[in-house]
């Protein structure tokens, strides 16, 4: 550790994190004439020469030993399923997979690109309306956001036209269009490119789905579906459906990502400087604890720095963005026994299940030919797109036959009853392997009050700090939920013409030892409400007036979708206030 | 309960085919998704050896289909001055690709146009598959490709991050040994050929990529660079793609939805077995169903924590 710190000038902002928020709210704070300091604590890296063949298709590299990932050895988190067990280090990222390095989580992700809903944004006043104050039981928490889909929307069209989305809108100001998501709210425009081609399984899917009366379309994907040039001046090329996609950067700048989508005209603005291998060790406050004074880092080789700014911002994963500020001392950490505080409250996580739909050897699936964001879904058991009344459980799933790979290491499909290794599990895997479709049940979650973040009170990290504490399992109204809904993916499979399809809902205990999903959310929630929420509905801290904390960390609950383009339209929402609002009178936005 | 879902699946077929060809469900894309391959596989059915044809063609012709032979060589090695093209041991999805773009008009050339609209579609599909079938030897000694230079390297496996030019090995394969059906190989053609095939791509007048990657990469690159590019895949040696290994692979059932559970179905355990934690037992990870194969060795290494205070103590800097 540094003995000594070094000083630096003071700037006007510094971004904890240059991931996808950090690149949008740099962007528009240095075009807003801010000068700003982007630290990110992992390793730069481009398109070319990083993400290029044949090495960026080395499945043991990046999938298997997941060489995108945060370094566990550094920094990790610990785990237990309840208040009452010790939680242990994750020594090996398994059940979710937090990223690192110049872009962040974005540069290996899938690129399924969903609005939540306005029925997720008011979840709260939606269920109160709908089913009555008493539907939920007491341990769960349900809260309104403070948005609405119509504040949201100038932003999610913001973000998506950055990325180029290729989908097919399904309501056009208020006018359903066929063919696309009739449960989405309106969206002023049409996506920027048309949705992807349609692999055979999805395809079978959509015609099945047909069938059963629900309303299939094509998943919105930010692997293009061709040539788009984004507001930015950047161009993106057409996806190629290699298959390697989620854990993987794109070759072929097809994938929307920091990467391609901003940083080129970030990178040149000489109002930002990016600094890689910084490693942030806290926020620094004034006497008063209502104002932040900037950071201290540690860069590469050891050397401690304090970066004054007048503002910071916090976009360093959900998970990332809890810690920094219990580190930092802002806000009140939530106790689970008191039930009082807001800081790392509403943990939730993505209730995960699935179908697999075993065809004859005559329905060929070419499971490899397939982009990350590939597919067809239905929203028909989205959000409170259902009858949730004689059901007994709030939130709901897509479903859909979003296959995004048939890599040679991960992929075995072999039905019920195949031994778990030798020979008759080898004859299995090659007898399926081109004729096993999968369907995705992408499930929402609900906080409780026992789910939270907090410090581990044992373990720390390679800098001497402690490291987080995940208290999670399944909540039962989840369960329910997940029951539910698989038990109607393995119908749609069924109609698909499968020979046998398998299926489970998703079981408790949580594990980390099987990967579902890195959507983990909350902590640092958004609302309207100083005592349930870390942030205002603009993502300033109630606490620390010029510290804005943005990501999936801001969501009360985790609703169906995929929390990316919601973190995206979020960011943007937050660029603008601050710089429309903020700058020219830096104090609090929203007065209680 | 299972009754119930028999009958709801059963009332659901019923209306699947009553729903068919209904605006509601998007056409579009799908019609193409099982199509590719499958028309040459299906008509090369009826013809006891296509690989034959071919040949015949290749050597003989047809009325109006000069012998192939004559300017593509015996082995289909090409001619190297000529520009005329190496084409033994091409995947023959590719070979047919182009054979229709000629006829078409989707790319041109004085020569092949005449000729590949004179062919009949079996006829493509043949020599296609002829030309595939042959292994991809230095038969013949190729004319000295120019001297290859560090920047035809670098363009063809790393590419150029300034202009978002990614690396030809991308899709041409490690060395330029191509990916069957659609990436030819590169390795070892000639180079009178690979400059007209980039002039044709950068001034548009080939029109057989419909991600449109390849007139965008012909037009990034400068005179020197497509040189550059072009002697460094001429003096490799010449490589063929791997052809799959059934001819199954390329047969593919049309869009059929059967009427509910089939018998295997009916019989199969119940849901849920052999799947632990709700994983699909089909395996996938993001994207597919989140959980990986329980017998795969993602979420079946068994991850045994350690526990102890040795966590607490990674290497300090």
């Amino acid at each position: 550790m540094a003995t000594s710190r070094t000083r630096l000038a003071e700037v006007d902002a510094v971004l904890l994190g240059v991931g996808l928020v950090g690149s949008i709210v740099g962007r528009e704070l240095t075009r807003a004439g801010l000068k700003v300091v982007g630290l990110e604590r992992g390793e730069p890296r481009f398109t070319v020469p990083d993400f290029q063949g044949p090495q960026i298709h080395d499945e043991l590299r990046y999938s298997i030993r997941k060489a995108m990932m945060q370094d566990n050895t550094r920094e990790t988190v610990t785990f237990r399923n309840k208040a009452a067990d010790t939680a242990l280090p994750i020594r090996r990222w398994e059940g979710f997979l937090p990223g690192t390095g110049l872009g962040g989580a974005a540069v290996h992700w899938n690129g399924q690109t969903y609005r939540f809903q306005d029925t997720d944004f008011r979840m709260r006043t939606r269920t109160n309306e709908r089913y009555g104050k008493n539907f939920l039981s007491a341990d769960v928490i349900v809260q309104d956001w403070g948005v609405s889909a119509a504040d949201m929307e100038p932003y999610f069209d913001r973000f998506e036209y950055l990325m180029g989305v290729s989908g097919k809108a399904g309501n056009l100001k208020g006018t359903k269009i066929a063919g696309g998501n009739p449960f989405e709210d309106p969206r002023s425009r049409e996506y920027p490119t048309p949705p992807q081609k349609e692999p055979y399984g999805s395809a079978m899917f959509r015609k099945a789905a047909a069938g059963l009366g629900y309303h299939p379309y094509p998943q919105p994907s930010c692997n293009l579906s061709q040539p788009y040039t984004n507001p930015e001046g950047l161009r993106m090329e057409t996806c190629m459906f290699c298959g390697f996609c989620e854990r993987y950067g794109c070759e072929h700048y097809a994938k929307s990502s920091p990467q391609t989508a901003l940083l080129p005209a970030l990178l040149k603005d000489p109002n930002f400087t990016l600094r890689t291998q910084c490693q942030v060790l806290r926020i620094n406050l004034d006497q008063t604890r209502k104002q932040a004074t900037g950071v201290v880092y540690v860069d590469g080789s050891g050397r401690e720095f304090e970066q004054p700014a007048r503002l910071v911002v916090v976009g360093m994963f959900a998970l990332n963005n809890v810690r920094m500020m219990l580190l930092s001392g802002i806000g009140k950490p939530y106790d689970p026994a008191a039930k009082t505080g807001v800081i790392g409250r509403s943990y939730a996580y993505q209730t995960i299940s699935g179908a697999s739909v075993f065809f004859d050897q005559s329905v060929n699936i070419n499971p490899f030919m397939r982009s990350g964001a590939s597919g067809t879904v239905i929203s028909d058991f989205v959000s409170d797109n259902f009858d949730h009344g004689p059901l007994g459980f709030v939130g709901g799933a897509y479903i859909g036959e979003v296959m995004s790979h048939g890599r040679p290491i991960e992929f075995h499909p072999t039905p019920p009853g195949t031994p778990a290794w030798g020979s008759a599990w080898k004859r299995a895997v090659a007898e399926h392997y081109n004729h096993t479709s999968t369907i995705n049940v992408h499930g929402s979650s609900v906080a409780t009050t026992y789910n939270y973040l907090d410090l581990d009170p044992t373990y720390k990290d390679a800098w001497g700090l402690p490291l987080l504490r995940m208290t999670f399992d399944f909540p039962e109204n989840d369960l329910k939920m997940s029951a539910f809904l698989t038990d109607k993916a393995a119908q749609i499979g069924r109609a698909m013409g499968g020979r046998q399809v398998a299926a489970a809902p998703r079981r408790a205990p949580y594990t980390i030892t099987q990967y579902q999903s890195t959507h983990n959310t909350g902590g640092t929630v958004m609302g309207s409400d100083p005592s349930t929420s870390a942030v205002n509905p603009f993502l300033q801290s109630w606490d620390v007036s010029n510290v804005f904390v943005i990501g999936a960390s801001n969501f009360p609950q985790n609703a169906s979708y995929n929390p990316t383009d919601t973190v995206g339209a979020l960011a943007y929402r937050a660029a603008d206030a601050i710089v429309n609002r903020w700058v020219k009178a830096p104090g609090p936005l929203v007065h209680t | 309960m299972k009754v119930a879902t028999l009958v709801l699946i059963a009332a659901a077929a019923l209306v699947a085919e009553g729903a068919t060809g209904q605006a509601q469900a998007p056409a579009g894309p799908s019609a193409s998704a099982g199509a590719g391959p499958t028309a040459s596989a299906n008509r090369a059915e009826g013809n006891t050896n296509p690989v034959a044809l071919g040949a015949t063609l290749a050597t003989q012709g047809a009325p109006g289909v000069a012998p192939c032979s004559s300017c593509h060589g015996a082995q289909g090695e090409g001619q190297a001055a000529a520009g005329f093209p190496r084409l033994a041991g091409q995947p023959a999805p590719y070979l047919e690709r182009q054979l229709q773009a000629y006829a078409e008009g989707s790319r041109t050339n004085s020569v092949m146009q005449p000729i590949a609209k004179a062919m009949t579609p079996d006829q493509r599909a043949a020599a296609a598959s002829h030309y595939a079938s042959i292994a991809a030897a230095t038969d013949t000694a190729p004319a000295k490709p120019p001297a290859a230079s560090a920047l035809g390297r670098t363009l063809a496996t790393v590419g150029a991050q300034d202009r978002n030019l990614q690396a030809c090995a991308n899709c041409h394969g490690p060395e330029g040994i191509g990916e069957w059906a659609t990436y030819p190989a590169l390795a070892g053609q000639h180079a009178t050929y690979l400059r007209n095939a980039l002039s044709e791509w950068k001034d548009g007048s080939r029109r057989t990529d419909p991600s449109e990657q390849m007139p965008r990469i012909a037009r990034l690159l400068s005179g020197a660079e497509t040189d550059a590019v072009v002697a460094y895949y001429s003096s490799l040696p010449v490589a063929r793609p791997t052809p799959p290994s059934t001819a199954s692979a390329t047969t593919q059932k049309a869009l059929t939805i059967v009427s509910g559970p089939t018998p295997a179905a009916r019989n199969a355990p119940a849901q849920g077995t052999g799947s632990e934690q709700g994983a699909p037992v089909a395996g996938g990870t993001q994207g597919v169903g989140g959980p990986g194969n329980p017998t795969g060795p993602q979420s079946g290494a068994a991850v045994v924590p350690s526990g102890g205070a040795a966590a607490s103590e990674p290497a300090r800097r």
